[in-house]
Parts: C-alpha cells; sequence; structure tokens
C-alpha cells in the first residue's frame, strides 16, 4: 500500500502560527520523508494551495499550531473530524485551513486517509517554536508512517 | 411621539474577507450616523524592514507581505528598482511577467468569486454549504485556481511567495515541454472560464449604481497589467513617479491602514475624493481590450459600461480570468527558452516608482537607493488601502438604499456583502504605520 502522501504544514510566517511551518523545515533536513515516497509543502494561503496540495495524493498529514487549551508544544493527532467544527471565519491568511478542508471533505476531493497533528501554541511568543517543531516532526513521522501503511485511517 | 429608530450594529469580525476587520455603524431614523471600517491588524513595518536591504532581497522580502497577491508585489518593486537603476529588461521578461501575472490573476479571482462571493449570491452562509447544492460550479473554481498556481509556479518557483523573479528577469526560464504542457492546460479551461462568466451574467445581482472615479493603469494596445501610465479615464494620464502629486495618504483613528483621496488637480489644488481600484475599474476603463469573444458574450447578456454597480465586480473578475488565459496563450505560443532569463544588475543611487494591476487594483511602489544599491526608502501603497474611503462611502449609499428600516441582521448581511465586493486584502493594506520614537 504505499501510495504516494503529502504532509503539509500550514501556518503564518508571523508568530506562533509559523510553528506549522517550522515543522517542514525540520522534515527537510531529515532522510525519512524521501525514502517514504512523500512530498513536504508549506501552506501559507489555506484555500489558494490546499486543493492543488492533497488533489492525487494517497494520504495527506497536515501539520498546523492550535489553541485547545494544551500545554505549549504538546503534539497530538487529530481526525479531521474532529477539528472541522467551525464553518471558516477568516483568518489572517485568508480562509482558513478548517474551512478548506470542509469544502473539500464535502466535494469528495480529501485523501481518504488524512489527519491532522495539532501543536498546542497556546499564548506563548515564537521563542519557544524551534523545540516544539522538533517534537512535532517526530509526531508527524509516526502518523505519516503509520498512513502510508495503512495502518491507520481517517474516516473522512 | 414616536423615537426615531435607534440601532447600532458592530460586525466584530467580517467574515469571508482577507484578514482581520471590523465594521461599526450607528443609525438614527433614517440616517447612519457614524460608519467606520475597522481595520485592526497589527502594522507590519515591510517598508521600515526593507531599509538597509540590498535591492536584490526586494522580490522575495515583499512576496511575503501578501500569500494572494505575491506575484503583485514583486512585479511593482522590480519595476520601480529597475527604473531606479535604468536596466532595459527586454521583451522576454516583460511577457513571462505578464504570464505570472495572469496566473495570480486567475487564482486570486477564482478564488474569490466561488469561496467568498459566490455563497452571498446563492444565500449559503459560505461555500461549505454551496458544496451539496453546487458542487460542479465549486470543483470548476477550485480547477482554475489550481490553473493559476500551476502558472505561478511554472514561472515563479512556486505559487505562494514564490522565488523565481529576479531583479532584471527571472532565475530560471521553463522547459519548452512544460510550457506546451501549461498551453493545453490553459486552452481546456478556456471553455471553463467562458462558463464561469456565463454563470457570473446570469446570477440575479443587486442593483445599485453608484458615481465613482475609477483609477487604474492605461495602456493603448492592451488591458493592462504588468505596466502603463495611470489614468482616472479622463484628464489624469500620470507616470509611476508622479502618483504622490496626485494622490495622498494619510492615517485615521480607527483603521491601522492608510486611507488614500485622489486630487484631480494635484494635492496642492484642492480637496480629495474617494476613488475605486480593482477589477470593475479596469474594466469601466479597458473594456473594449478584452478578447473578442468575452465582449460578445458579455453584450449579448446585455452587460454595458461603464457599469457604477460595484456587485458587478464578480463579473468583472470573471472576465479578467477569461482575459488572463487568452493573454498568457498569447504569449505562450511563441515561447522560446533565452540564453539567459535575466539581464545584468548594476545598481546606483536614484529613486523611482512602480505600478502595477494587482487582482484587487493598482499597487504602488517608490524605493530610494543608495549608490550600492541599497534600500535607504520604500513606500507600498496597496489597493485595499486605497478602496477603503470608497467602501465607506459605498455602504453608507448601498446600506441607505437597501433601508435602515429593515432586519439588524439583515442590514448586518447586506453589509458585508458590499465589503466583500471589493475583496479586501487586509492583511497587505497593514503593512504601514509612522513610528515616533521619544527618547528621555
Amino acid at each position: 500500500m504505499n501510495e504516494a502522501g503529502v504532509i503539509v504544514g500550514i501556518g503564518s510566517e508571523q508568530g506562533a502560527d509559523h510553528v506549522g511551518l517550522e515543522v517542514i523545515e525540520v522534515l527537510r533536513q531529515q532522510a525519512w520523508p524521501a525514502e517514504l515516497g512523500c512530498g513536504l509543502y508549506s501552506c501559507t494561503a489555506p484555500a489558494a494551495q490546499l486543493p492543488g496540495m492533497l488533489s492525487d495524493a494517497g494520504w495527506a498529514v497536515l501539520v498546523d499550531g492550535i489553541r485547545a487549551g494544551g500545554k505549549p508544544g504538546t503534539a497530538r493527532r487529530y481526525r479531521i473530524d474532529e477539528l472541522l467544527l467551525e464553518s471558516g471565519s477568516a483568518s489572517s491568511h485568508g480562509i482558513g485551513a478548517s474551512a478548506t478542508l470542509a469544502l473539500l471533505r464535502a466535494l469528495g476531493q480529501l485523501p481518504a486517509r488524512t489527519a491532522i497533528i495539532g501543536i498546542e501554541i497556546g499564548t506563548e511568543t515564537d521563542t519557544a517554536i524551534e523545540g516544539w517543531a522538533q517534537g512535532g516532526a517526530q509526531a508527524v513521522r509516526e502518523l505519516a508512517t503509520a498512513l502510508a501503511c495503512g495502518r491507520a485511517h481517517s474516516p473522512c | 411621539m414616536t423615537e426615531p429608530r435607534e440601532i447600532k450594529i458592530h460586525v466584530p469580525v467580517l467574515a469571508r474577507v482577507e484578514g482581520e476587520g471590523s465594521l461599526q455603524i450607528d443609525v438614527r431614523g433614517d440616517r447612519i450616523e457614524t460608519l467606520h471600517l475597522r481595520i485592526f491588524e497589527p502594522p507590519r513595518m515591510f517598508e521600515k524592514f526593507l531599509e538597509g536591504r540590498s535591492y536584490h532581497e526586494i522580490p522575495d522580502a515583499v512576496a511575503r507581505i501578501c500569500g494572494i497577491c505575491p506575484v503583485a508585489y514583486q512585479m511593482s518593486a522590480v519595476q520601480a528598482i529597475e527604473t531606479a537603476f535604468e536596466l532595459e529588461v527586454g521583451p522576454w521578461v516583460q511577457a513571462m511577467r505578464k504570464v505570472l501575472y495572469y496566473g495570480e490573476w486567475i487564482q486570486s479571482h477564482a478564488l474569490h468569486i466561488h469561496l467568498l462571493a459566490a455563497p452571498d449570491f446563492l444565500g449559503f452562509e459560505n461555500a461549505i454549504a454551496m458544496a451539496d447544492e453546487h458542487p460542479q460550479l465549486l470543483r470548476r473554481g477550485l480547477r482554475l485556481q489550481e490553473l493559476g498556481n500551476r502558472i505561478m509556479a511554472l514561472f515563479g518557483g512556486r505559487s505562494v511567495h514564490p522565488v523565481g523573479v529576479r531583479v532584471g528577469g527571472f532565475h530560471r526560464a521553463p522547459a519548452i515541454s512544460d510550457v506546451q504542457a501549461l498551453c493545453s492546460d490553459l486552452e481546456t479551461h478556456y471553455a471553463e472560464a467562458m462558463a464561469l462568466l456565463q454563470w457570473t451574467l446570469e446570477l440575479s445581482l443587486p442593483q445599485q449604481d453608484q458615481d465613482f472615479v475609477c483609477i487604474a493603469l492605461g495602456s493603448e494596445e492592451e488591458y493592462p497589467i504588468y505596466q502603463g501610465f495611470i489614468t482616472d479615464g479622463r484628464a489624469l494620464k500620470i507616470d509611476a513617479r508622479q502618483y504622490p502629486d496626485y494622490f495622498r495618504e494619510f492615517q485615521v483613528p480607527h483603521s491601522t491602514a492608510l486611507h488614500s483621496t485622489y486630487h484631480p488637480q494635484g494635492v496642492d489644488g484642492g480637496e480629495g475624493v474617494d476613488y475605486l481600484v480593482g477589477p470593475l475599474a479596469r474594466l469601466d476603463l479597458h473594456f473594449n481590450k478584452l478578447p473578442a469573444s468575452v465582449r460578445e458574450l458579455m453584450h449579448s447578456r446585455g452587460f454595458s459600461v461603464p457599469s457604477g454597480n460595484l456587485f458587478h465586480s464578480v463579473i468583472a473578475r470573471a472576465a479578467e480570468i477569461c482575459l488572463a488565459i487568452h493573454g498568457a496563450l498569447e504569449l505562450l505560443r511563441t515561447y522560446s527558452v533565452p540564453d539567459r532569463p535575466y539581464v545584468p544588475v548594476g545598481p546606483r543611487a536614484g529613486t523611482a516608482a512602480g505600478c502595477s494591476e494587482a487582482p484587487r487594483g493598482i499597487l504602488w511602489h517608490q524605493y530610494e537607493f543608495d549608490r550600492r544599491g541599497r534600500v535607504v526608502q520604500a513606500r507600498i501603497v496597496p489597493p485595499t488601502s486605497q478602496n477603503q474611503r470608497r467602501i465607506e462611502t459605498d455602504l453608507r449609499l448601498s446600506l441607505e438604499a437597501f433601508g435602515l428600516d429593515r432586519p439588524e441582521q439583515e442590514i448586518r448581511q447586506h453589509a458585508e456583502t458590499v465589503v466583500r465586493n471589493y475583496d479586501p486584502c487586509i492583511s497587505c493594506a497593514t503593512h504601514f504605520l509612522e513610528l515616533q520614537v521619544r527618547r528621555a
């Protein structure tokens, strides 16, 4: 089963919301994504970029900063349906990722195996991001490996 | 005696616009007493950040001002830099820059029409709610958006914050085979773009004509996108360096983005007026430069210019998608790989300006360089900040015409729809705030 997959870091180049992008930078320095045959993408404009990034992918891991009340820096796995709670009011980088994902799911254009790594950013400044990104990258690796081998799948 | 109705409408966060803005309207009876489009995104200080930077850093830096219109920022910037250095880039670079820019228009307009505007006109809260009843419409929109992304990635290296642009040209020229594949995609999608235009022409749009000044680039030969003089379609015909002589920027208490006014007699010649930039302004001034097939379709559906109805902006965007696909095909049919995709740059001291047509309207840059090509001073005027006063005027007129005796929720919804006609890019608009440092 190891169809080609994608790992997408979502965020803004400003502030703590940069952590998703930072995770991708960490992954670019590692060998396993290429060995797994997955593409790495940085997404700062979800509505404009996500549809193209996810099209033709057999599986997808999305990594983004979240505010869920947890300890800052904590990386947690989410299913798509756990996060598609809002109708998508605009964020500072265009239509939000959750709204775009909800739209793609409604149109049947989301990879069947899609899951999210959310990294809690709380109210911290971005000085802690490097440490968060390393932890996030490890969580992404575990999830991506599972999705690629079909051991985990997200009910989309 | 009946007291006049008083309502206060506060939309704390405008939905389906890029960035964070809010609206404050105070109504008494049948009059709007106060109306403020509040932008409270923190100023991003790009003009200050650029000071001391070398000219070659500017394209990558300004591309990060906006995730939706990075090419526009790069194009206005390189124009200004190349003018300051008296650099002629040649026809290949100019043509491919237009193609890159067309890609951004396609992507930006497709995103706006389908994900931001269509829900308003079809009676849905958002595009997700539309998906069950209009899946083909949304899928077509995503395909057009992806076409724009592919054009941008081919010439810019990637679709967001492109890295392929450099002062003097491009870092690399795409292979002929890649361009041929793109041409095939463009041909395929032209029919979809025309179908989209027809769909917009058949929408039931509010009829609301207003009187306003249109400001856009002008050209004798073409529907301008990458370069041209600045015009109001009447007496104004200036080049980019004269922009400050006719347009004034100033701060208002309720917005972190500067407001702008146009002064037909010059900034020292009297009061200024608000003005419109963007797709409808361009369409009103350059309709006759659209491809014949596009004009014929629009005429056949009874569309005529000039239009004073900002709800026709969705039609203008659809027409510009057709124009962009048609224009990109025309430029790429005779594509060849040059010996070198850029011309060498020799920096020099000087000040110059550049102006191009971002998807949302004219985007003006000015830079002063030292003899080593480092930025001494930078100034950037985005289209959304220029449209702010027009938006506030439009809101006042639109809501009074809509009827202030309607339920508050209806007034709020109509106000949001009016703002979305302008496709405001609020994050772009807040790049500058005057900074004063007081030292004890």
